[in-house]
């Protein structure tokens, strides 16, 4: 599929928000798995962390053979003020209901936000998002799951931390004043839909967990419209994820550079690793 | 935050997967959950090591004994 070079900037941006996004809610699921309430938590949030990196690696490799961009450089060769991740997940979960709600809210906009190209025209993309909605099917069943078990308290927490967390979660769904994805048809739903469909989603679902009254929210879905916006990166303008967040991410103290020697090696010297696989021959095999 | 806590909700699921269309269900384990979108999402993620082609949860209680161990296969006398 031939695409003009503001469609193929536009698709970049976008799949940078989706593959960034996804990246940094897979190090919350990572940073706080030992937080988690019962044994089978822990694996479930690896679980699902391997998948939100799985995913992120997978539209980084894409886009490295689509775009023609330098191996492993859009994981290890950005910065803070390059990363198209969310301002939803900077910053930290304050206790275990802002935490199911922060990542309710994450999973219900990246995934609405990637559906909008679920059904496009350009099929390397429509394919890898389909994939990617299978998976998040059980994410979600998981998070509903944890928000149905939330206790009183847990409840309140989750109401304390509703303010700050869903304006910032449908400002990540504000629209582009041009969509060029939309006019190529690589997206099939605009973005204004997709941020109407989850507010109705996500309302009746919290709805479903805690009482709120209909000024309180109006006034949250007012809070997250700023003119400041950066809508290729869809977060404020020369807006910088927190850098101890982004150290959790990519570390960068020298033992952590160590522990990472060969790949960072294979990036400096262009060794790749990865060419052959030898097979584990004590696999066991059924 | 506690750690491994249980809740009066939680309940046993028996989790059943087959690895090839044409080989009959078999149970692979238990799983423990609060309720059932948890059991179904942990049984998917937890049972992960096989590329089943069906994977199933049903809450424990629902099954209806027939024969028993431990007790010469008797599960009540009239």
């Amino acid at each position: 599929m031939s695409m003009s070079s503001s469609v193929r900037d536009a698709l970049k941006g976008e799949l940078l928000c989706i593959a960034d996004s996804n990246w940094i809610l897979g190090h919350w699921y990572c940073n706080c798995m030992l937080n988690g309430r019962e044994l089978t938590d822990f694996t479930s949030m690896a679980g699902i962390a391997e998948d939100k990196l799985g995913h992120t690696r997978a539209l980084f490799r894409f886009m490295e053979e689509y775009f023609d961009l330098p191996e492993y450089q859009l994981e290890f060769g950005r910065g803070i003020t390059e990363i198209h991740s969310m301002q939803l997940l900077d910053a930290p979960p304050q206790n275990w209901g802002d935490f199911i709600l922060t990542l309710y809210l994450a999973d219900a906009v990246i995934w609405r936000f990637s559906n909008t190209l679920r059904e496009g025209s350009f099929a390397p993309v429509a394919n890898l998002v389909t994939k990617f909605g299978e998976e998040a099917y059980f994410h979600q069943l998981c998070i509903d799951g944890w928000l149905k078990a939330l206790d009183d308290t847990e409840k309140d927490d989750l109401l304390n931390a509703l303010p700050s967390r869903l304006p910032l979660a449908l400002a990540w769904l504000q629209e582009n004043p041009t969509d060029h994805l939309l006019d190529a048809g690589i997206r099939t739903q605009a973005i204004a839909d997709a941020r109407a469909s989850t507010t109705e989603l996500v309302l009746n679902k919290l709805g479903s967990i805690v009482d709120f009254s209909s000024d309180q929210l109006e006034a949250l879905l007012a809070a997250g419209e700023t003119s400041d916006w950066d809508h290729r990166r869809r977060r404020p303008v020369a807006s910088a994820m927190p850098p101890r967040l982004w150290e959790s991410v990519v570390p960068t103290s020298e033992a952590a550079q160590i522990a990472r020697r060969p790949l960072a090696v294979s990036v400096d010297d262009n060794i790749d690793l990865f060419v052959t696989a030898k097979k584990d021959e004590t696999e066991p095999t059924f | 935050m506690a750690l491994g806590r249980s809740s009066d909700q939680d309940q046993m699921f028996e989790v059943f997967g087959r690895d090839q269309i044409e080989r009959p269900l078999a149970h692979i384990g238990s799983i423990v959950a609060p309720n059932q979108e948890l059991a179904v999402a942990r049984a998917r993620i937890l049972y992960s090591e096989r590329p089943w082609v069906e994977l199933c949860v049903a809450p424990a209680d629902v099954f209806m004994g027939c024969l028993a161990p431990n007790q010469n296969g008797s599960i009540g006398v009239a």
